[in-house]
């Protein structure tokens, strides 16, 4: 580990649980003097911005650590950022005390690009396909000096890949770790290494392995847009998280939900990418589920984990989203009546008001799940949570996350004609 | 009628007939002359209303007939009024729904009940008459609500000119009769006449015989000629009562702002500097700057030194440019914040010049930075302040 972070764990619950193995720990950022809690998840952004939100905005937010994605920002055959003198932090217009890790490929879509080969990475960008190289990585670190990154890695995208296909990208991914890695102790950056093989178990196991050997800070592991359903994922990511070593930190990308997170939490994930708040805001939805507070006797059941803003019933509802949420557009007292009414007439501030709530809200679920773990009742939690609230279904009807995932989406805003009207 | 404002002249320009006055409204004091930006939908478009206040905007509208469909009178009745339902606590003006007249006009009938609108969404009915529209103002609650007026284009010519200044003098009457809130709410007449000099001195006559709180000059900034446009302004200025604000609506670019500031006039509105930021242009003291052009992406500076908005202190061009040409919202939130704070920033130098009692030089100053060279000084800018004692050519 370099010096500039480290991570300890506090609490190592090896008994066997029925969830599996939960951690949490401490990601200290020595030359900051900053302190990320984990489990948490990093602020999602879009081209290095919390989507709708202006830094104003940002301040009043408990955002920390922003993942920023590289694929986002080199459409130009020569990217401007690369040559801005100040960092990437400066750039953005980020807080003093904000943390950047910064990752190639958007977490909350893997759009199927087209081919990898050795010598490069292709990546989506607004302008067309683009390829990313050790070299450009290099450059792209050294210019933005991010608080950590990640290194490169061929994650295959094509669901019906073969096994020759998944060995490649695990073989891949760590001939580029051991290119890339002598440049980034250069640079002085901490580094995660991306942990890959698809569908396979074995490979999943065999990366995580051979990954684990070389001397980087942490791991991603990436479970996106496989295919598969809850359970199934489950068990690859676990595939891969059992065989990395447990001082490490393990981002985890692809459990979008807040069950998808739980199950995660509950497999030894630390660090996860927080592009629910985004899935939801764009569906005109509010998280209003919570953790960690539902008490043994509560006996309701199937209790929905959103509202959504766009129901007509909502048009004369005079609360705020949530009395306990310290939120801008919470504090402020903007009832759900005007939040409709902005979706409705297609301004901008309602996804501005619901995008600062929901950012709020999921930072306020991985506090309670740690909070959870500190009073060491993260397990009948995690079975109250499961019980009270529908998992399946949301109150309007609304099925399975169904419409979270919307798979012409790249992460760029999701264009429904209900969402934004500019 | 009653009046819910004061209106003090503090500074006059004894060059120009441009002042700087305090407007006391129920919400607050308002510096004039002054900028209000539109935020037609109960928002201003992309900004919280904290970041409206944060950049000391004292005034803004909301528009009657949009609001009027969405979210609707009911629940606006329910919310107890605009600044309640939007958590606004400054002033607002409301338009009365006349505007829409003329630019929704394939989809409006006007007879002297009113004005019949199909709505644009669903295509249902709505008939907008003086009485509903106050109704519909008093229930929005604005600090300044307008008269429903017969708007006509201003390109419009013949008799239907002076069938729309004279309804709009009757239906001045039928709206203050169904005014409910003359103790918190201030009724603004518009004078009307289209380009015909005697037919604005008639409206004019007629109005200020109502003795309202104040009169906006109306039916122009829609495509009409420049030079005869001010004429109309100058004119309106100089008969309408000196003690009242005089609003000059739709209007406008920030050469159109400095000129009527120095006819006289004291209040304006334009959805241009918003509307503008939404295409990615960017409005400076050195003219527009499209931001999406790919010549700023190497740029590291702000969209224009020395402005002091949050845009400004702390984005680069480089970024913001990135951000306008993939659409992003930011990307239209950080011009939107900078276009609206240039236009307060510019009102704001109008009331220090005046002031100071330098406000011609401050005018040749700020041509010679927007436009850069003579030559390129619009004409009939050039003879509107040359009606004012200011000669641009010297």
């Amino acid at each position: 580990m370099t010096s500039a972070l480290s991570f300890t764990l506090q609490q190592l619950t090896d008994a066997p649980s029925a969830s599996g193995i939960v951690r949490r720990g401490t990601l200290q950022f020595s030359k900051k003097a900053k302190t990320i809690q984990t489990p948490a998840c990093l602020t999602y952004t879009v081209r290095g911005s919390v989507p709708h939100l202006v830094a104003e905005n940002v301040k009043l937010l408990p955002v920390q650590l922003l993942q920023v994605t590289l694929e986002q920002f080199v459409e130009e055959k020569e990217p401007m950022s690369f040559k801005y003198p100040h960092g990437i932090h400066k750039y953005l217009n980020l807080e003093l005390d904000h943390l950047v890790f910064c990752d190639m490929r958007d977490p909350m879509k893997q759009e199927a690009v087209t081919f990898n080969t050795d010598k490069y990475l292709s990546v989506s960008t607004h302008g067309g396909v683009r390829q990313i190289t050790p070299e450009m990585w290099a450059q792209a670190m050294k210019a933005y000096n991010p608080d950590m990154c990640a290194l490169m890695a061929d994650i295959v995208t094509d669901n019906d890949a073969k096994l020759k296909r998944i060995k490649r990208s695990v073989d891949r991914s760590l001939r580029w770790l051991d290119d890339i890695l002598p440049k980034a102790k250069e640079i002085g950056i901490p580094v995660f290494a991306p942990v890959v093989g698809h569908t396979s178990e074995e490979e999943r196991a065999r990366s995580a392995v051979s990954t684990a050997e070389r001397d980087v800070d942490g791991f991603t592991v990436n479970v996106i847009g496989l295919g598969l359903g809850n359970e199934a994922t489950l068990k690859l990511a676990k595939a891969s998280l059992r065989n990395l070593p447990k001082n490490k930190p393990r981002i985890v990308y692809g459990f979008g939900t807040p069950e998808g997170i739980l199950d995660a939490v509950a497999s030894g994930a630390d660090l996860f990418d927080g592009s629910y708040a985004y899935k939801v805001t764009e569906q005109g939805r509010a998280m209003i589920f919570k953790f960690g507070e539902i008490s043994a006797d509560n006996t309701a059941r199937d209790k929905p984990k959103t509202v959504n803003l766009w129901d007509p019933s909502m048009s004369h509802s005079f609360e705020v989203l949530d009395s306990t949420c310290g939120c801008y557009a919470c504090n402020a007292s903007h009832t759900k009546a005007y939040i409709h009414h902005l979706l409705n007439a297609h301004e901008m501030l309602g996804p501005i008001l619901l995008m600062s709530h929901n950012v709020y809200q999921l930072d306020n679920f991985m506090a309670s799940i740690r909070k959870s773990i500190d009073d060491n009742r993260f397990e009948s939690d995690l079975t109250r949570f499961m019980e009270y609230y529908n998992h399946v279904e949301e109150g309007d009807g609304m099925r399975n996350h169904q419409d979270e995932i919307d798979v012409e989406s790249l992460g760029t805003p999701l264009k429904k004609k209900r969402t934004l009207l500019l | 009628m009653k009046s819910a404002l004061t209106f003090e002249t503090y500074a006059r320009c004894s060059t120009t007939k441009g002042r700087a006055s305090i407007l006391t409204l129920p919400h607050g004091p308002v510096n004039t002359p002054v900028f209000m930006p539109v935020g037609t939908q109960g928002t201003l478009k992309g900004m919280t209303p904290q970041q409206v206040k944060d950049m000391n905007c004292q005034i803004m509208l909301n528009n009657t007939y949009h609001l009027g469909l969405k979210p609707g009178q009911e629940i606006l009745d329910e919310a107890g009024g605009s600044h309640a339902f939007q958590k606004w606590n400054g002033n607002l003006l409301t338009d009365s729904g006349g505007f829409q007249m003329v630019s929704l006009l394939k989809l409006a009938e006007i007879t002297e009940e009113g004005v019949q609108f199909a709505s644009p969404h669903d295509g249902s009915l709505m008939m907008l008459t003086p009485e509903h529209s106050m109704s519909l103002q008093n229930s929005i609650g604005a600090d300044i609500m307008m008269q429903l007026d017969d708007v006509i284009s201003s390109l419009t010519t013949g008799p239907r000119v002076e069938e729309a200044m004279w309804r709009s003098v009757r239906w001045l009457d039928r709206c203050i009769a169904s005014h409910k809130r003359q103790d918190d709410q201030n009724l603004f007449a518009i004078i009307q006449g289209g380009l015909d000099p005697e037919l604005r001195k008639k409206c004019v006559d007629e109005m200020v015989k109502r003795n309202t709180p104040g009169y906006a000059v109306g039916g122009l900034s829609g495509g009409e000629e420049k030079d005869q446009f001010w004429r109309i302004v100058s004119l309106c200025t100089d008969l309408l009562p000196k003690n009242k604000p005089i609003y000059c609506m739709g209007v406008g670019y920030a050469e159109d702002l400095v000129v009527c500031t120095a006819l006289g006039v004291d209040m304006f509105d334009c959805v241009f500097p918003t509307r503008t930021a939404r295409f990615g242009n960017a409005l400076t003291m050195k003219g527009t700057v499209a931001l999406k052009s790919g010549k700023h992406s190497s740029n590291f500076g702000p969209i224009e030194e020395g402005c002091d908005c949050s845009t400004c202190k702390n984005y680069t061009r480089s970024y913001i440019q990135l951000l306008v040409t993939t659409k992003d919202t930011v990307g239209c939130h950080l011009v939107s914040i900078h276009n609206v704070a240039f236009q307060l920033r510019l009102m704001r130098e109008m009331q220090e010049a005046i002031k100071r009692d330098e406000f011609p030089a401050w005018i040749k100053q700020f041509f010679a930075g927007y436009f850069g060279d003579q030559s390129k000084y619009p004409v009939w800018a050039v003879n509107a302040l040359q009606s004012v004692g200011v000669d641009l050519t010297a």
